[in-house]
This record gives structure tokens, sequence and C-alpha cells, in this order.
């Protein structure tokens, strides 16, 4: 276990990820009026980078259940109050409810984990390449017009090299181990800030019930426990909204 | 009992035969008692979660799994009752040389052995909440009773070196706290479930409708070969 540790090396705070390509393009009107033909076109952009599917919605079929985040503290969940993406920081359940009243379009993105039995480093590779790929897409779609559109993860935020291996390795070595810049002040902004969205459960959505509605149950992941009778998964449901219109 | 994992498979309604597979479950792992539960004979009291604070036990504000941390009666009542129709009851009962406090007035010997039970009812919902999980029910929750005692808070070692920090000054070394107490991880997080209490959850009334259990207080003036048993309750609501 010792070596192991050692293999890990020591916990690095990832300062800032790269930025994405530069792509010179005319400027785009804001857009007031649905056009489903863009949809397709932030869809295929989402497919390119990694989406397996994506599926329009109306957003009044977004459930939402005030019980979810309340799965974020019961069991405690390892990402509970460790960023501004989790509760107790994010914005209740009715604010939520609110801010899905207000849009009228949500594109569903189908980004399967990992099977269970998976390392969990797989895990997280994928929670940051899930936020990576829907941070670029909903700015994919503000670029295409949709400037409100606003795109929800799964898990904790784990960007800036939080809950990496080395990170947990040397939690449990009772070690010194970079924490949420925002929660300790040590910065006056998040360093990953193009990526980092809020996790669906943590503000309500039940993304089990919408993507049920949505005819996308068989696409829907459980959170398995990791060793039997230990439930330690956070909440990667599979399929993730983006609000567009 | 082994269950097929899938990638898929969520469950929106409760299928008898997984809760008859959850009552075994419960029994297996060594609930004498498991009693299917309908959402509508939960009660809801607001007076419960003021039972921690009145007089206020030892684990108020102190642990994570207790008020004031946890969710109010209100909370719990708006999020549960439209999300669930079914719970499992497990029961455990601790013998009556095991009775905590009274048995023989010695109070660190008596927090060891509390800290023992609580420490096995927080395993017993876990292990059922995950076989919920498993079987395909993504809401199920887990509340048990008496503070969380996973990570060694309230065991006799854990008094006895309190007692020692706080009165004699004596104690030297880091003292295991709650984690999230503090802003931190919780090191447990796995098997820690809040107590149902606090979150106006009142399953003595349960006991007394179902007729389960005659009522009984324990109180320091009580002698041990008065009370019988001590039960310990689990509560796993299933969706």
């Amino acid at each position: 276990m010792s070596e192991e540790k050692k293999e890990l090396g020591e916990p690095q705070r990832i300062m800032r990820s790269p930025a994405p390509e530069r792509v010179d393009r005319p400027a785009v009107r804001i857009k007031d009026s649905v056009d489903e033909a863009d949809f397709k076109a932030i869809i295929d952009f989402a497919k390119e980078k990694g989406v397996a599917e994506g599926i329009a919605i109306k957003a009044r079929d977004i459930v939402t259940n005030s019980l979810m985040p309340m799965k974020c503290r019961i069991p405690t969940c390892w990402g509970y109050n460790s960023s501004y993406f989790c509760p107790p920081r994010t914005i209740s359940t009715s604010d939520m409810q609110a801010i899905i009243d207000d849009f009228e379009w949500a594109l569903l993105l189908h980004i399967p984990p990992p099977e269970p039995s998976a390392p969990y480093s797989d895990f997280y590779g994928h929670m940051n390449t899930m936020k990576e790929i829907i941070g670029r897409t909903e700015v994919e779609a503000q670029y295409t017009g949709y400037v409100n559109s606003m795109g929800f993860t799964g898990g904790p935020c784990t960007i800036c090299g939080m809950f990496s291996p080395e990170w947990v390795a040397a939690k449990k070595a009772k070690k010194d181990a970079p924490l949420c810049t925002l929660i300790t002040g040590e910065f006056s902004t998040c360093l990953q800030y193009y990526h980092c969205r809020p996790s669906v459960q943590a503000v309500g959505i039940d993304m089990y019930a919408t993507a049920k509605g949505a005819g996308w149950e068989d696409r829907l992941a459980l959170p398995l426990p990791v060793k039997k009778g230990r439930t330690d998964w956070p909440c990667l449901p599979g399929v993730y909204p983006i609000l567009v219109m | 009992m082994d269950v097929e994992r899938k990638g898929a498979g969520v469950k929106f309604e409760v299928l008898q035969e997984d809760l008859d597979a959850l009552l075994d479950y419960s029994k297996e792992l060594g609930a004498r008692e498991a009693i299917p539960i309908n959402k509508k004979d939960i009660f809801y009291r607001e007076w419960v979660r003021h039972k921690c604070g009145f007089p206020n036990c030892g684990a108020y504000a102190v642990c994570f799994q207790c008020p004031p941390s946890t969710p109010r009666k209100e909370e719990t009542e708006a999020a549960v009752v439209p999300s669930y129709e079914w719970g499992v009851l497990a029961v455990i009962y601790s013998s009556p040389e095991e009775v905590g406090m009274q048995s023989d007035g010695d109070m660190v010997r008596a927090y060891d052995r509390e800290s023992r039970w609580s420490a096995r009812i927080n395993n017993l919902v876990s292990k059922i909440e995950s076989m919920a999980l498993e079987l395909g029910y993504y809401k199920a929750m887990g509340f048990t009773c008496g503070p969380c005692t996973l990570c060694g808070m309230w065991t006799g070692k854990w008094i006895t070196d309190e007692l020692a920090r706080v009165f004699s000054d004596s104690f030297e070394g880091e003292q295991v706290t709650c984690g999230p107490m503090r802003g931190g991880m919780c090191t447990v997080h796995r098997r820690a479930r809040p107590s149902g209490e606090p979150c106006g959850i009142d399953i003595i009334e349960f006991i007394r409708e179902a007729g389960l259990a005659t009522d009984m207080l324990i109180m320091p003036e009580i002698a041990p070969d008065c009370v019988p048993e001590c039960p310990y309750y689990g509560l796993v609501l299933v969706g």
C-alpha cells in the first residue's frame, strides 16, 4: 500500500486547464426564437467531443425533486461541502425549478460512465472529461446564439485536482492536499471556471425521472456500491442536461 | 445474497419481490425483526428533533449525523412524502447487559457499549440501502438511531481521552473529531447515516401503532434487570 502511495506522488493543484483551440468565426446574432437545426448542430459538436447521443426535450419535462440534494447528504457523499458545485453551497431546488421555468428547450446528453468494476482513476478521469464536454457544449450553444445556455454535470467538482487518486492518497495519509480555492479563499476566483458546472443532483434535478420521461431509461447508470454493502458513488446518472433557450 | 449488477435497470415502482428480498436480507444481516413500512404509516413530529437538544445529547452539534446538521422535519417531510412508497424497518436488540448507562454506572464502559451498538445499526442500514440500490432503487435512503460512532467517537477510549483533554489537560495527541463538522470529509461516509429522530421521523409512534413493542423508558434510576432489552431501529426508504 505504501508503495502504491509513493507511485502516486504528491497531489497537485491544476492551476488552469488548457484553453480550447481558438476558432475564428463570424459574430452570431443573439437568437430570440428556436431553430431546431441548431440543436442538431450543437449535438453533433457534442458528439465530436465524446458524447454518445443527444436529444432535445422541452425544459418543462425536466423533473425536480427536493429529495435529490438530500441524497447528497444521506449518505454524506465525499463531495459534500467540497466546492461551490455541491451542497450546501448550490442553489435550492425551488430556485432551480424557477430557472427551468424560464427556459423552453433543453438538450439531454448521454455520457456513459465507466463500468462499475473500473478502477477509481477511470471514474476520476470520466468526471473531468464529462465536465469539459458539458462546459464546451454549453459554450458552443452560446456561440450559436443561445446566450443563456446553462449546463449541468454529475459528481463533485474535480477539475482542479481535488479527488484525484493522488489527492485521496494524501488525504488518507493525513497530508496536506489542495482544496477548492473559492472555499479556502486562497484565490478570489475559481481556477477552472471554464469547466465547472453544478452537479444535477445538487440542484435538485432528478435525472432518472427526466430520462425516463424522455424514453432514455435504458441509458441510465445506477449509483452502484463499489464494495458490497458500501454505497460510495457520486451522482453519475450518465445523462446530463443543458438548458438552451 | 448476490444480485446481478446491471449498468441500467433503474426501477421507479417498488416490486413486491424486491421488498421481500430486502426483508430477507435484513434478517440475514442479523435484524431480529424486519417489517415493510408504508409511507402513510411514517409519522413526522417536530418534538422528536428537540429531544436531541433538551436535554442535549452528548452528540448534539458534535456529530454531522445529529442535529443541528441533519435535515429538519419539514425538509424530510417535503422530500420524502412525495418520493417514497415503501420502506424497510429493521430492528436489532442489545442484550440486557449492554443497555448502556444503566448497566453498572461506569460511564466510560457504558459509552463504549453504546457506541458499538450504534455502529452496528449504521452498518446494517448502509448494507440494506446498498442492496436496494443494487436492485435498482436509486432513491434508497437509510436512517438510523443515535449518533454515528463509526469514526471512533464515543468509544471508551475516545471518552477517556476527551475527559483527559477537557478536565485534566493531560491528553496529548490528536483527538478524533467528526470531519464534516470541521468542513472536511467524513472518513466513514460509506456507512454513516443520520439518525431518524432529528429528521423528524417518529419511529416510536409507528412501533406503538403496529403493536410491535411495549413502551419503555430507560432512565438512570431504573434497575438494569427491569430492562429486558434495548431495540435499535433502522429505516431504509425504498422508492
